[in-house]
């Protein structure tokens, strides 16, 4: 054995070999080389000089501070509802706020708001309840919930961009789609609206948010479209309410159609590309 | 911090379980025993006391919340160990995003010598010695220094080392192996 090979040796053993749990022809080796064997030696004692570190105490306050955490995170571990709901009352006001913004809301009566706000907080609260609820042991339902999260703030960005009702308005006086437009009713035209306005974020969440979910893609968007769907019920209802009973019907329709269908193509693009 | 009856007699692992059933002593034992040896191991690995002091914060509540992934029968250390590597590393990105400081550690600075923990007959020569391994162990390249404060001060062994590192066991033992070779360098150079 030459000196480079029992170096070599020695890195895989030491420093914590001592000498008996050495392998027989690397401790023939240095018995037999001094440099190599002084080499050992001096890397031992240098291994023991480490041993000269003292440890220090924890600071009194680390150790409060870490209780005190420790128990108020676990009281808010053992609440998930009420983070949920939480979580639900402030999605719901931030979504009141974003339609509201952009939609004039005068036709809808106070009470009216409050019942929308209600059930938008329900909705949220569950979804939000479920998605925590399956991280850990559902994870499909997890992947599901969090596509229509996702979703959620999507189409309410391109609800803010560009609300339903604005885009409606422009289209129906924009030369190309005026031909089109013109030859269907509104309803039909809140139907096709609104299956765009749910369809697109649908696809494109589902599309975007990972998961292991590579089967069932048709039974996936249906399950996420239709959670969608409901998601936006209390949004179309805020702003439906100078319209006809019909276009909420179409409107509704069409998000549902959308969002099932937006759901089907993320999911089944997800699993064919990405 | 409270302590449960028979918490010296459970590993770590059986601990970790009981705290995720709803034993909140358990989780006490559990701070009790790795909690002084986090806070060390951060406090060789950053030289800062009071960043030490949050990242030890941290590790613990991320235990809490992440206490429903860890899976039974598993070694706690490993487990433990990854979530303080993960807080260094988010620490490293996050200063490297505030303008350019890459390092958290004392590499660039003098390791953190506390006067009250000096043994009281060390002599000028020994104190001197022992500042010079200090700053020097502060030094060594990343992995090293990692394996040899995992395995001389956390009292890992060197599967566990490698396990957290993501490295074998064999690798763990040649980079200590490194590190002391590096270390004698060094300080043979400042004698």
């Amino acid at each position: 054995m030459t000196c480079a090979q029992a170096h070599d040796r020695l890195a895989e053993l030491a420093p914590l070999a001592g000498d008996d749990a050495l392998p027989q022809d690397l401790a023939r080796h240095l018995q037999s080389c001094e440099r190599c064997r002084e080499h050992l030696h001096a890397s031992r004692l240098m291994w023991d000089e480490l041993a000269h570190w003292p440890e220090q105490e924890m600071p009194a306050e680390l150790v409060r501070t870490v209780a005190t955490r420790a128990r108020a995170e676990a009281k808010t571990a053992d609440s998930p509802l009420a983070i949920a709901l939480v979580f639900g009352l402030v999605a719901a006001l931030v979504s009141a706020f974003v339609i509201s913004s952009r939609v004039s809301l005068d036709h809808v009566p106070p009470l009216g708001l409050v019942g929308v706000g209600a059930v938008w907080t329900v909705l949220y609260s569950g979804l939000f309840f479920l998605f925590r609820l399956a991280k850990e042991h559902q994870r499909a339902v997890f992947f599901l919930t969090r596509a229509v999260l996702v979703a959620g703030g999507m189409f309410l960005l391109l609800s803010y961009l560009s609300p339903v009702p604005a885009s409606i308005t422009f289209c129906s006086r924009y030369y190309v789609t005026q031909p089109l437009l013109d030859r269907i009713s509104i309803a039909a035209t809140y139907f096709l609206f609104g299956g765009v306005y749910a369809g697109l974020p649908m696809a494109i969440a589902a599309y975007v948010t990972p998961g292991p979910l590579r089967e069932n893609t048709a039974m996936q968007g249906t399950l996420a479209g239709g959670m969608f769907a409901l998601l936006l019920t209390p949004g179309i209802i805020m702003q439906c309410a100078p319209f006809a009973f019909g276009v909420l019907i179409g409107w509704f329709a069409g998000a549902l159609l959308g969002s099932v269908l937006g759901g089907m193509l993320g999911f089944w693009l997800r699993a064919r590309i990405a | 911090m409270s302590r449960t009856s028979d918490s010296t007699n459970n590993s770590d692992s059986e601990l970790m379980q009981a705290y995720v059933q709803g034993d909140a002593a358990a989780f006490d034992a559990l701070f009790i025993r790795h909690g002084g040896k986090i806070y060390n191991f951060l406090l060789r690995e950053t030289g800062d006391p009071a960043l030490a002091q949050d990242l030890t914060q941290e590790t613990w509540l991320r235990v809490i919340r992440a206490k429903d992934r860890f899976k039974p029968g598993s070694r706690f250390t490993s487990w433990l160990y990854t979530i303080v590597f993960n807080l260094l590393r988010d620490e490293r990105k996050r200063r490297r995003r505030r303008g350019g400081e890459n390092h958290i550690s004392i590499h660039e600075a003098d390791a953190v010598v506390d006067e009250n923990t000096r043994p009281v007959d060390e002599s000028a020569e020994q104190a001197e010695m022992r500042d010079a391994v200090q700053v020097a162990v502060s030094r060594l390249p990343e992995e090293q220094r990692r394996v040899l404060l995992l395995t001389k001060y956390q009292g890992l062994t060197f599967a566990e080392a490698g396990d957290i590192l993501g490295i074998s066991e064999a690798a763990a033992r040649q980079k200590a192996w490194r590190g002391i070779q590096t270390l004698r360098n060094v300080l043979k150079g400042n004698q």
